[in-house]
């Protein structure tokens, strides 16, 4: 077995275990799953510090691309390992709160993070189709409330069913006209399709892709789902699916949609790119200024998300290598700001039985450290400078800056976004920070935050992610450039020589002719 | 109107019958049968795109005359209808425990348009 596949097999493997005996020890089951996300971060650090040249890992010995096959390199690698990463603190925190939790949450985690990893490792469309299936239906279950109502885990599922079927739809499109499933394999003949064809199939498996980033106008579902589930389950929502959704999206478009070639996307006719932009334009400013309606800290964190997916949609769809990069960024900076903002979220929450920042004002007792942990992720997210959303913005406005209106008019955007977000998110910090001034005859609520070593542990991770990145972003520049490179550079792009290397291994003349 | 028309038509018309179904309803039951519904049209077409007029079953078998291949039906899209009929079971059953869930907590199956607000989880 390749180390790459451990990645799905490993927590595929101990969730059915646990699904099985997790239910005669639930001390036993918390700390099984712990422990196997644990080892797997472990492993991938371990993977990530020798460096290895990018490589297509053939399954079940049916070479690409008639079989199943994975392309691991670095970048893919470093966001698998963030991922298991993140949802590992998010079942730490999960159990860290005390709330008693059935075992399939720990299933149902453990499930979630072998299908991410198998939408960010997979080149085939129908398996990625699969794993973005196995990642909804873990998400909708994580999402459904243990108590209360689960309207929102329903809406979320009917969106995503729906728009799953249509990709599936799209996906036998694609299929019958092209014979094909393998990525790159479709990306060579994609020129060739009728181009009505190509519209239909294209939109329909975008769709799939972008009710899981939730990106408006497909985010309807988010705020009341965020609000009713628990704050760890709101964060693999917005963490873990809508970042596995997006770089889904960015390998569908980068190695099908633009063959794995590097052009210019915002000149000449309509096209994907186009389209892609104006939704995430759409979505970042619409959910900004939503923000600022917003009194609900969850409800507020999820229309945050959907504004930066649309930041992150904006870049994947501009194409060029910077863009590329600094789609990359910002979906790290998603991760660990948005952890952080969870963590502090959910620990309020719990402590005062509601969402709401008004009544967080007016707390007793606040602790400067929840405060503090609020403003770093914050920051992360708003792009303050040396923090891994900087990098984002940055290279995004330089990527923009070359290609003219279009360009121009998304970077408007962006600074409208950023400061309506920054308005937002500071005015919960400063709740948080505040001491409560009340009127005559108000009284403040008489709660103190616990904050637990646990606690501050899990505050630490997220922190350490944010200062390392921030801070040091060449390591991982080095490897976003090399990926940029392969999936986005001049000529014909490194990923689609690697595959094609993988399918001449098996019986070259059979695939010249079948070409 | 030849055989694949006829498929093709069937099998959109049952996922166009399924989109009105979810559209026109709020009930959580209808939604799960309009799903079930338009998941089928699309299996149905899966299938379709590996038919081929005239194609044997993709068996080999010892009476398989090796020099003179007959043309096979593409066993692929049978395959992904396998698998999406899986999913659609496992989802199908999520749903339903959710609309169960609903039932007890609501005492209806009609899902509003705007969820109330529930307390906040930690």
């Amino acid at each position: 077995m390749n180390a790459f596949t451990a990645f799905i097999i490993v927590p595929l493997a101990a969730a059915f275990l646990l699904g099985l005996f997790g239910s005669r020890s639930s001390w036993g089951s918390r700390w099984a799953s712990l422990f196997t996300l644990g080892a797997l971060v472990a492993l991938g650090v371990w993977e990530l510090a020798h460096p290895f040249e990018p490589q297509v890992v053939i399954l079940g010995g049916w070479k690409p691309p008639f079989g199943i096959s994975l392309y691991v390199d670095s970048t893919l690698l470093f966001f698998v390992v963030l991922l298991q990463a993140a949802m590992l603190l998010a079942l730490w925190f999960q159990h860290e709160t005390g709330t008693k939790r059935p075992v399939s949450f720990d299933v149902l985690a453990l499930v979630l993070s072998a299908a991410v990893a198998g939408i960010l490792l997979t080149q085939d469309l129908f398996n990625l189709f699969v794993f973005l299936e196995i990642a909804g239906a873990a998400a909708v279950a994580l999402a459904a409330p243990a108590q209360g109502s689960p309207r929102g885990a329903i809406r979320y599922w009917l969106f995503s069913s729906v728009t799953s079927l249509a990709m599936l739809l799209g996906i036998a499109m694609l299929y019958s006209a092209a014979g094909t499933l393998n990525l790159v394999d479709l990306g060579l003949r994609w020129n060739g399709l009728a181009v009505p064809l190509r519209w239909a199939a294209g939109v329909m498996i975008f769709l799939g892709f972008l009710v899981k980033m939730e990106v408006a106008p497909f985010h309807v579902w988010a705020p009341s789902t965020y609000h009713a589930a628990s704050s760890s389950a709101a964060f693999m929502l917005s963490g873990v699916v809508a970042t596995a959704g997006a770089l889904g999206l960015w390998k569908f478009f980068s190695l099908v949609v633009r063959a794995g070639h590097s052009a210019v996307p915002m000149a000449g006719t309509f096209s994907f790119s186009q389209a892609l932009f104006g939704i995430g334009a759409f979505s970042l400013l619409l959910s900004a200024l939503a923000m600022l309606h917003q009194k609900n800290v969850k409800k507020m964190l999820a229309f945050s998300t959907v504004s930066f997916m649309g930041l992150v949609l904006m870049a994947i769809a501009l194409g060029t290598p910077l863009a590329v990069k600094a789609s990359l960024f910002l979906l790290a900076a998603n991760i660990l700001g948005k952890g952080l903002l969870f963590w502090v979220a959910g620990r309020m929450a719990a402590d005062h039985r509601t969402a709401d920042a008004e009544t967080w004002r007016l707390a007793e007792n606040k602790s400067p450290s929840l405060a503090f942990a609020w403003f770093l992720g914050a920051a992360a997210v708003i792009g303050l400078p040396l923090l891994p959303g900087f990098w984002g913005k940055l290279h995004f406005i330089g990527a923009a800056m070359e290609m003219g209106r279009w360009g121009k008019a998304g970077i408007a955007v962006l600074i409208v976004a950023t400061v309506a977000e920054a308005v937002a998110l500071l005015r919960v910090g400063h709740n948080l920070w505040e001491r409560p001034t009340t009127q005559e005859g108000e009284n403040p609520a008489a709660l103190a935050c616990r904050f637990t070593p646990a606690y501050g542990l899990g505050i630490l991770a997220f922190a350490a992610g944010i200062l390392w990145l921030g801070l040091s972003p060449g390591w991982a520049a080095r490897s976003f450039s090399g990926t940029q490179e392969s999936f986005a550079g001049e000529g014909t792009a490194p990923v689609v020589l690697t595959t094609l290397e993988s399918f001449a291994q098996q019986a070259k003349p059979q695939i010249v002719e079948k070409r | 109107m030849n055989v694949v028309t006829v498929v093709t038509l069937s099998a959109l018309s049952l996922f166009a019958i399924g989109l009105y179904g979810i559209w026109s309803s709020r009930n959580v039951l209808r939604w799960i049968l309009a799903v079930g519904l338009m998941e089928t049209g699309v299996n149905v077409f899966l299938v379709l795109t590996g038919w081929r007029p005239g194609a044997a079953v993709p068996i080999i078998t010892r009476a398989f005359d090796t020099a003179q291949p007959t043309p096979f039906v593409d066993p692929v899209p049978s395959a992904l209808v396998l698998t999406s009929i899986v999913i659609g079971l496992g989802t199908t059953t999520l749903a339903a425990a959710l609309a169960v869930r609903h039932a007890l907590h609501h005492g209806t199956l009609e899902c509003g348009a705007e969820p109330e607000e529930t307390e906040v989880q930690e």
